[in-house]
C-alpha cells in the first residue's frame, strides 16, 4: 500500500512531462533548425525528382516556404524531405517519422480519425476521365452503361458506378488502366483530376483530353498528428495558410507549375480576402463556424457507407458485389476445368492420331505455351493480339473475363498435352494414355483452379479482384484477405475433390483393360 | 514491321528479367530448407504436430500464390521497427516469400517422402518447379515488383502507342522461351557432369516421374 503513492506521483509526473512534452513540436522545429517533410515522388507535377535526384514540385516549394517562414521567428530552418507514399505515409507521419505530410492527402471523415488535417486546405483535386479527343462524350451522363475504365482500389469508384451508372472495368493498377483505354476496352479512364492532368499533358498522350466537370470534390491537406506534441504547429500552420492564400502566394505557386484547379485557389482567395461592414475578415482560421461562413472551410466528404455498429463491415452494394464475385469465381473455374480437359483431348488427339506431322506441330505449339507465362499470355492476346484481330470500336465487346477462360484453359490443356503425349506407345488408345497418366492429369486441372484468379489482371470480377478493391475502403484488411484466402482454399479442395470424383466415375464406367494399363505403365518405366 | 522497335529497350527488358530470376531463385532458396524442416518434422511420431503441419501444408499447397501476393502486400507492413533497427519490406521481398510458399507446400512433402525411404529426389522435378517459379514471378507486377512484366508494360503505357504492343510482348515471350531453353540446358549439362555422383550420393531418381507434372503452373 505504501507503494500507491509513489506510482501517483510516478503518474503525475508522467502526465506533467508529456505536457510539457506535447507543446514542443514547433519549438523542436525552430531549436534544431530542421523540419522533416514527408513528400511524394511520383506525382507530378505535386512531387517529384528532378534531374539531379533532389525533390521538387508544389508541395516540396510549398514546404520549403514554410520552412522559410518558422525560420523567420527564429534561427534558419532548413526542410529534410522523406519519400513517402499514399500506402505508408500516414504511419511514417504517426511513427514520427516525419513532423508534417504535404502529400497529396485528401481530407476525408475517415481520415481525420488517423490524422489531423490542417485547414485551410491548399488544393482540390476530384474525379475526371480520359478520353480521346474526337470522343462523344460531352457530360456525365453520356458515360451511363459505357464500359469506363476504373483502377481497383479507388475511393470513388463505388460512387461513379452506383450514381454516375458507368459499365465499370475495373484494372489493377494505372499502368493496366492506360493500357485498357490505348486499346479501346473502355470508352474513358476516369480517375483522381491530377494524375490524369499530368497523362494528358505527356507529348505521347496527346491524342487524349481530359473532357468532363471535375466531380467528387476533395480537398487537400498538409497533415499533423492528432497528438497534443502538434497542436502548436498544427495552429501556426492555419495561420501560415490563411495568411500566404490572403497574398496570393499560392496562386502563383499553382500557376509557378501550371497545376489544374486553379480557379478553386483564386476562388478561395477571394473569399478570403473579403471583409464585412464591420471590417471583419469573412473567413478566418479563429473564428466559430456558422453558416455564413461554412464555404470557408468545407467539411469533408464521405465515400464509403461502412456502418461501424453492425457487425458485417459493407452495405448492400458492397455485399452483392462479394457475393457475385464469389460466385463468378466459382463458375469460371468450373468452365475453365471443362474446356480445359476437351481441348486437351483435342489436342492429344491432334498430336497423336494426326497424320501428316500435324501431330508434331501441335506438340511443338503446345510445349512453346507451357513455357510461356500464363499473365504474360493474358496481357498479349488481351491488348497486344486483338486490337489487331478486331476493330477498334468493338474491342471492348471480348471481356476479360472471356479471354482469361479461354487462354488459362488453352494452357492447362497445353500442360496435359505435354504429358499425354511424351513418349507415347504407338498402340495405345487415347483413353488408356489418360488413364495411366491421371495423376498428372487431375493436378494440372486442379492447377488450374488455383491459377483461375490471375484473371483478375484483365478485369475480370472475381474474388481476388472485388475483395481488393474492398480492402482499400475498408478497416477489416486482415479479416478480408484473410476470407479470400480460406475461399480460394475451400474452392481449390472442393474442385480436387470434384475431379477426382469425375475420374474415379469414369474410370469405374469404361473399366478398360487393366492388363493394358499395366502394360503402358511398365513400358514407360 | 519491326524496322522502328527500339531494339536498346530489349536491354531494359534484360535488366528487368534479372528480378525475375533474383525472386525464382531466392523463393526456391528459402522455400527448400524450410521444406525439409518440415518434410523431417512430419517424419517424428508426434501426433499432434504432424496434425498441425499436415494442416499448415494443406493451405501451402492450396492458396494460390497469386492470392498470396496480395495477402503478403495488404496485410504484411512496409516496414518494421526491430530493435531500433527500421527494417523495408519491399514489394520484391514480399514477392519472394508469397512465391517461396507453394515451394515449401510441395516439397515438405517431397522431403518427407524421401525420408520415408518411399522415394528419390528428382533434379528434373526440381528444374521443372524451377521453371515455373520463374513464370509465376511475372504476377509480381501486379503489386509493384519492377519485373519484366511491370517493365514490358510500363514501356508501352509510358509510349501510348498501341502498334508496339504486339512486338514487346514478343520480345518478352522470346526471353522466356530461350531462358526456359537455357535453364533445360543447363541442368543437362549438370547432370552429364556430375549427375552420376550426385545420384548415387543423395539417391538421385533422373526418372521424370508423372507426378512432375503436378508442378506445371503451380501458382
Amino acid at each position: 500500500m505504501r507503494q500507491i503513492p509513489s506510482i501517483l506521483w510516478w503518474f503525475i509526473a508522467l502526465l506533467i512531462s508529456t505536457q510539457v512534452h506535447a507543446e514542443e513540436l514547433l519549438d523542436k522545429v525552430r531549436d534544431s533548425g530542421r523540419l522533416v517533410v514527408g513528400v511524394k515522388v511520383d506525382y507530378p507535377p505535386w512531387g517529384m525528382l528532378n534531374d539531379s535526384g533532389g525533390n521538387s514540385g508544389f508541395e516540396a516549394d510549398l514546404a520549403q516556404q514554410i520552412a522559410e517562414a518558422i525560420g523567420q521567428d527564429s534561427d534558419e530552418v532548413a526542410v529534410e524531405f522523406k519519400t513517402v507514399s499514399s500506402a505508408n505515409r500516414f504511419r511514417k507521419l504517426n511513427d514520427k517519422d516525419v513532423d508534417i505530410l504535404i502529400a497529396t492527402v485528401g481530407d476525408t471523415i475517415q481520415r481525420r480519425h488517423q490524422v489531423n488535417m490542417v485547414q485551410p486546405h491548399y488544393f482540390k483535386s476530384g474525379v475526371q476521365v480520359l478520353m480521346k479527343k474526337n470522343s462523344p462524350v460531352y457530360q456525365w451522363s453520356d458515360l451511363i452503361g459505357q464500359p469506363v475504365c476504373l483502377t481497383a482500389g479507388a475511393y470513388f469508384n463505388k460512387v461513379l458506378v452506383q450514381s454516375y451508372r458507368i459499365n465499370p472495368v475495373i484494372m489493377m493498377s494505372n499502368r493496366d488502366a492506360e493500357l485498357a483505354l490505348l486499346t479501346n476496352k473502355c470508352v474513358a479512364w476516369a480517375y483522381d483530376s491530377g494524375i490524369l492532368f499530368h497523362l494528358a499533358n505527356q507529348p505521347e498522350w496527346h491524342a487524349y483530353q481530359l473532357g468532363l466537370e471535375t466531380i467528387l470534390p476533395v480537398y487537400w491537406s498538409i497533415v499533423t498528428r492528432n497528438d497534443k506534441e502538434s497542436i502548436s504547429l498544427n495552429h501556426w500552420l492555419s495561420h501560415y495558410l490563411q495568411t500566404y492564400i490572403r497574398s496570393g502566394g499560392l496562386v502563383d505557386l499553382a500557376n509557378k507549375w501550371q497545376l489544374p484547379e486553379r480557379e478553386y485557389l483564386l476562388a478561395q482567395r477571394s473569399k478570403w480576402l473579403e471583409k464585412d461592414e464591420q471590417g471583419r475578415w469573412h473567413c478566418d482560421v479563429g473564428q466559430v463556424r456558422t453558416a455564413e461562413n461554412r464555404d470557408c472551410l468545407p467539411e469533408p466528404l464521405e465515400f464509403t457507407s461502412i456502418q461501424y455498429s453492425s457487425f458485417w463491415p459493407f452495405d448492400n452494394f458492397d455485399t452483392q458485389r462479394l457475393i457475385q464475385s464469389l460466385l463468378n469465381t466459382a463458375f469460371f473455374t468450373l468452365f475453365a476445368v471443362i474446356l480445359a480437359q476437351g481441348l486437351a483431348i483435342l489436342f492429344s488427339f491432334l498430336t497423336l492420331k494426326s497424320p501428316w506431322g500435324l501431330g508434331h506441330v501441335v506438340a511443338f505449339v503446345t510445349s512453346v505455351q507451357s513455357s510461356i507465362p500464363p499473365i504474360l499470355m493474358l496481357y498479349l492476346v488481351y491488348f497486344g493480339a486483338l486490337p489487331y484481330l478486331i476493330a477498334p470500336d468493338k474491342t471492348h465487346l471480348f471481356s476479360g473475363g472471356a479471354v482469361s477462360l479461354i487462354i488459362l484453359s488453352l494452357y492447362t490443356a497445353a500442360g496435359i498435352n505435354n504429358l499425354v503425349s511424351a513418349g507415347y506407345p504407338a498402340k495405345s488408345s487415347l483413353l488408356n494414355l489418360y488413364l495411366q497418366h491421371q495423376v498428372g492429369v487431375r493436378a494440372n486441372l486442379v492447377n488450374l483452379a488455383k491459377a483461375a484468379g490471375i484473371a483478375s489482371v484483365l478485369a475480370s470480377p472475381n474474388a481476388v479482384l472485388v475483395i481488393n478493391s474492398l480492402v482499400s475502403g475498408s478497416d477489416h484488411p486482415l479479416l478480408l484477405m484473410t476470407l479470400l484466402a480460406l475461399f480460394y482454399y475451400t474452392e481449390v479442395m472442393l474442385f480436387a475433390a470434384l475431379i477426382n470424383y469425375v475420374v474415379h466415375r469414369l474410370e469405374d464406367y469404361l473399366s478398360p483393360d487393366s492388363e493394358d494399363i499395366l502394360q503402358l505403365t511398365q513400358e514407360d518405366a | 514491321m519491326w524496322n522502328e522497335f527500339p531494339f536498346s529497350v530489349v536491354q531494359i527488358f534484360l535488366d528487368a528479367f534479372t528480378y525475375n530470376l533474383a525472386i525464382a531463385v531466392l523463393a526456391m532458396a528459402i522455400g527448400s530448407p524450410i521444406s525439409f524442416l518440415l518434410g523431417y518434422m512430419s517424419t517424428l511420431s508426434n501426433k499432434l504436430l504432424i496434425f498441425a503441419l499436415k494442416i499448415l501444408k494443406s493451405l501451402f499447397c492450396n492458396v494460390p500464390s497469386f492470392v498470396l501476393l496480395f495477402y503478403f502486400t495488404l496485410i504484411v507492413p512496409s516496414q518494421l521497427d526491430v530493435l531500433g533497427a527500421i527494417w523495408f519490406i519491399t514489394p520484391f521481398t514480399k514477392a519472394v516469400l508469397a512465391l517461396s510458399i507453394p515451394v515449401i507446400g510441395y516439397y515438405s512433402d517431397v522431403f518427407e517422402q524421401i525420408l520415408r525411404g518411399k522415394t528419390h529426389f528428382s533434379l528434373a522435378t526440381f528444374k521443372q518447379f524451377f521453371i515455373v517459379i520463374l513464370m509465376a514471378s511475372t504476377t509480381a507486377s501486379v503489386i509493384g515488383v519492377p519485373e519484366i512484366m511491370a517493365t514490358a508494360n510500363a514501356y508501352i503505357a509510358s509510349k501510348g502507342d498501341v502498334s508496339m504492343m504486339l512486338k514487346v510482348y514478343f520480345v518478352v515471350v522470346l526471353i522466356f522461351v530461350i531462358s526456359g531453353l537455357c535453364i533445360q540446358i543447363l541442368f543437362y549439362i549438370f547432370n552429364r557432369m556430375y549427375g552420376f555422383t550426385f545420384a548415387k550420393k543423395y539417391s538421385w531418381n533422373r526418372e521424370e516421374e508423372d507426378e512432375n507434372s503436378a508442378t506445371n503452373s503451380s501458382n
